[in-house]
């Protein structure tokens, strides 16, 4: 069903319009373009007015004005009636046309400016594709023409507002995601048949139990396990509704944490480098006192380096000369002396020579003591080197250990300063308390997992017994139920909720399964980016998750124009499901996304106008000269919006 | 094909035929159960004004026996 025409008359700032939304062969779509405030939104209520009798998306401005035009108002007179009208015309794929026109009268009174509400009536007038036509106005007959067009708690997926779409996969969305798609797909109707039938089961069961005292025993105890398999079954949906809960949050806070430092495990690492770079201060100060004990030690023989190597270097040179040690002959030259003859050069001594020898040999004892006393001082002179040795290697060692240890102290300050710029200028109490709380998330989803299994086990033991307790029901009813009153009053009614709980579980895997291909082929057919995705899927709670190419969930990660046109799809996905074949009506559709992701998602509402109908209703400020590049060229009718000088009444300009 | 706008194997239409398959050898209790949706779905609550009950002794009054 697309909607053909639009008139208006009377209602809010729509005095009299009537809008035409042409058929075309490639895109069906339509756009409006309208500041705040001129009507826009006014449109999106009137339709939801002449369906539903209400008007969801009023604001505070408007809900303080008369819905009745207010220069009609001003034209009246006191107690004239004003008819308020909105007229949605459709036209089906086999051409058949339907009307849905609401009339509402309300009365001018002289003292009041809100003229007095009357009567509200919405009728249907059918055409067929000969142009017969036929009005409906039983009340029933018209109400059930707008579910099979869109039904009231369905139209929120067809007429909304773009900020919808941003939304659409909060936690606080979930339950209603959920609940829509039970709604969608009727599954809702099953469920509230299997616990009318199982209402009635219990029923006969308890009346059953007059029949015989080991009856009502039973009965009573299949009661009891039944309570219990229910609290139990409660038990596990609240487990499942906490994990799926504590996963999206999970996914909000990598969505927040995204880019940002990890605070707590970069401060960990900063505290580390800071303990080391105090150890090692701590370290080099120790390593200074013992250089600056050796330098002290060393200053205090310095001094004799000097004379302690000139000596040695005597010492030495004698040594070479052979100077040292003497060699002292004295019984030889005692001997010339008192024989007074030289046995060396043999000839007798004169008095002369005598006193010569005698001088000689005193001589030779002085020395042989110098020498003697130079020998003793080498061995002191070359303890005292070594030690002055000994100690400039110690202080040439020290220094290289300080260098090592001061190369160390450069390095962990550079990782203390680069762990300081990577912290700089992030809220590191927030990203702390982010990292925190997805850490709660995180163990909650360990901890829930494993209570779940628990329980499901369970529920398994339960579920057993109680079938256990069924089968000896029936064995003893057999016996006692003679007329079998009650035996095919309760086989007929267990028989046929054991099917609704079948079909149930049927309907639920297949409709879980169709959303899920449906989203997942509207997306890849609409999404811009062609390495990002890897797949699209659907829990059994209905939560859609994106997967990354890389095989991680992202949709908390995914920027806003991809998370909207996941919504958007999957909003598709439903349509399809429910098989209500109705346009798609967006409130300021790409308001909420920026950049190069707006166009990208312009295109994508272009490309889903191919197969349904979209109307798109436009501010200025996210009508772009770039989105008007996208949109205009497929749409087939443009219209402007505007306000007359008094700013009572739209005016409605098409744009060529 | 639609109905209304709607496409017929959807929602409470896709029901009926899931049921049908399962149950196509017991008349009474499929005619039954049609009932009883259709009584949820309130598409047609003017027409079904049984309660539950009175439909179930209904359908045992039928004949019903269990195949099973």
């Amino acid at each position: 069903m697309q909607i053909e025409k639009i008139s208006l008359k009377n209602y809010r700032q729509f005095r009299d319009i009537e809008i035409v939304f042409n058929e075309s062969a490639n895109f069906k779509l339509h756009r409006f373009l309208g500041s705040n405030g001129v009507g826009k939104t006014t449109l999106l209520n009137a339709i939801n007015w002449c369906l539903y009798n209400d008007e969801p998306h009023l604001t505070k401005e408007s809900d303080v004005l008369p819905i009745v035009n207010l220069n009609t108002i001003k034209d009246s007179k006191d107690g004239d009636d004003i008819i308020i009208e909105v007229n949605i015309q459709l036209k089906s794929g086999d051409n058949r046309i339907i009307n849905f026109v609401r009339r509402s009268i309300y009365t001018c009174t002289k003292n009041n400016i809100n003229p007095m509400f009357k009567n509200t009536v919405l009728r249907v007038r059918y055409i067929d594709d000969e142009g017969n036509s036929i009005w409906k106005d039983d009340e029933e007959e018209v109400s059930q023409a707008v579910s099979r067009f869109v039904p009231l708690k369905l139209r929120e997926y067809f007429f909304f507002d773009g900020e919808r779409l941003e939304t659409y996969f909060t936690v606080q969305s979930r339950d209603k995601i959920k609940n829509a798609v039970m709604a969608i797909s009727e599954i809702e109707v099953l469920r509230r048949t299997e616990n009318r039938l199982d209402e009635i089961l219990k029923l006969y069961r308890r009346n059953s139990g007059s029949l015989s005292p080991d009856l009502k025993k039973i009965e009573e105890k299949i009661s009891k396990k039944e309570i219990k398999l229910k609290e139990l079954n409660k038990k596990l949906e609240g487990i499942e509704t906490t994990l799926s809960d504590s996963i999206n949050k999970v996914e909000e806070y990598n969505k927040n944490l995204e880019g940002l430092p990890n605070v707590d495990e970069l401060n960990k690492r900063y505290n580390e480098y800071n303990d080391a770079r105090k150890n090692i201060e701590s370290d080099i100060n120790i390593e200074n006192s013992r250089k600056n004990q050796f330098l002290y030690d060393l200053s205090k023989i310095l001094l004799l380096r000097g004379p302690v190597s000139d000596y040695l270097k005597i010492i030495k040179d004698k040594k070479n000369k052979k100077e040292i040690p003497v060699v002292n002959d004295k019984t030889l030259i005692q001997d010339i002396l008192s024989d007074k003859h030289c046995n060396i050069c043999n000839r007798s001594l004169d008095d002369n020579s005598i006193i010569f020898v005698q001088q000689v040999l005193d001589d030779i004892k002085l020395s042989t003591n110098i020498a003697t006393k130079l020998m003793i001082s080498e061995s002191n002179l070359s303890v005292i080197d070594n030690m002055i040795n000994n100690l400039n290697d110690k202080i040439k060692s020290q220094g290289k250990i300080l260098i090592t240890k001061h190369k160390y102290l450069t390095k962990t300050q550079q990782m203390i300063n680069k762990i300081d710029n990577e912290l700089s200028g992030h809220n590191q109490e927030q990203i702390s308390k982010w990292h925190r709380e997805r850490k709660t998330f995180q163990d909650i989803i360990i901890y829930k997992s494993q209570e779940k299994g628990d329980i499901k086990s369970h529920i398994e033991t339960t579920t057993n017994e109680l079938e256990s307790m069924n089968v000896q029901y029936q064995d003893e009813l057999k016996k006692v139920d003679k007329k079998q009153k009650y035996n095919y009053l309760i086989e007929f009614t267990k028989k046929s909720l054991n099917i609704i709980k079948n079909i149930n579980k049927k309907m639920i895997i297949e409709v879980k399964k169709q959303i899920e291909k449906d989203t997942k082929d509207n997306f890849f057919k609409l999404i811009w980016k062609t390495t990002t995705f890897k797949d699209v899927t659907i829990d059994d709670d209905f939560n859609v998750r994106l997967i990354h190419i890389d095989d991680y969930s992202m949709l908390g990660s995914a920027s806003r124009a991809e998370t909207e046109l996941l919504a958007l799809a999957f909003t598709i996905a439903l349509h399809n499901i429910s098989g209500f074949e109705a346009p798609i009506i967006i409130d300021t559709p790409v308001a909420r996304v920026s950049d190069i992701n707006r166009e990208n998602f312009g295109s994508s509402l272009v490309k889903l106008s191919e197969f349904t109908q979209v109307i798109l209703l436009f501010t200025p400020d996210e009508f772009t000269t770039n989105i008007r590049k996208i949109i205009d060229p497929a749409a087939i009718n443009k219209y402007e919006l505007k306000l007359t000088s008094d700013e009572k009444e739209v005016i409605l300009n098409v744009i060529s | 094909m639609t109905y209304g706008g709607r496409k017929m194997e959807t929602g409470i239409n896709k029901i009926i035929k899931l049921l049908e398959n399962e149950i196509s050898d017991d008349k009474i209790l499929l005619d039954f159960l049609i009932v009883l949706l259709r009584k949820e779905t309130f598409e047609y609550s003017a027409w079904y004004k049984d309660p539950y009950q009175r439909m179930i002794e209904k359908a045992i009054a039928l004949g019903w026996k269990n195949a099973d």
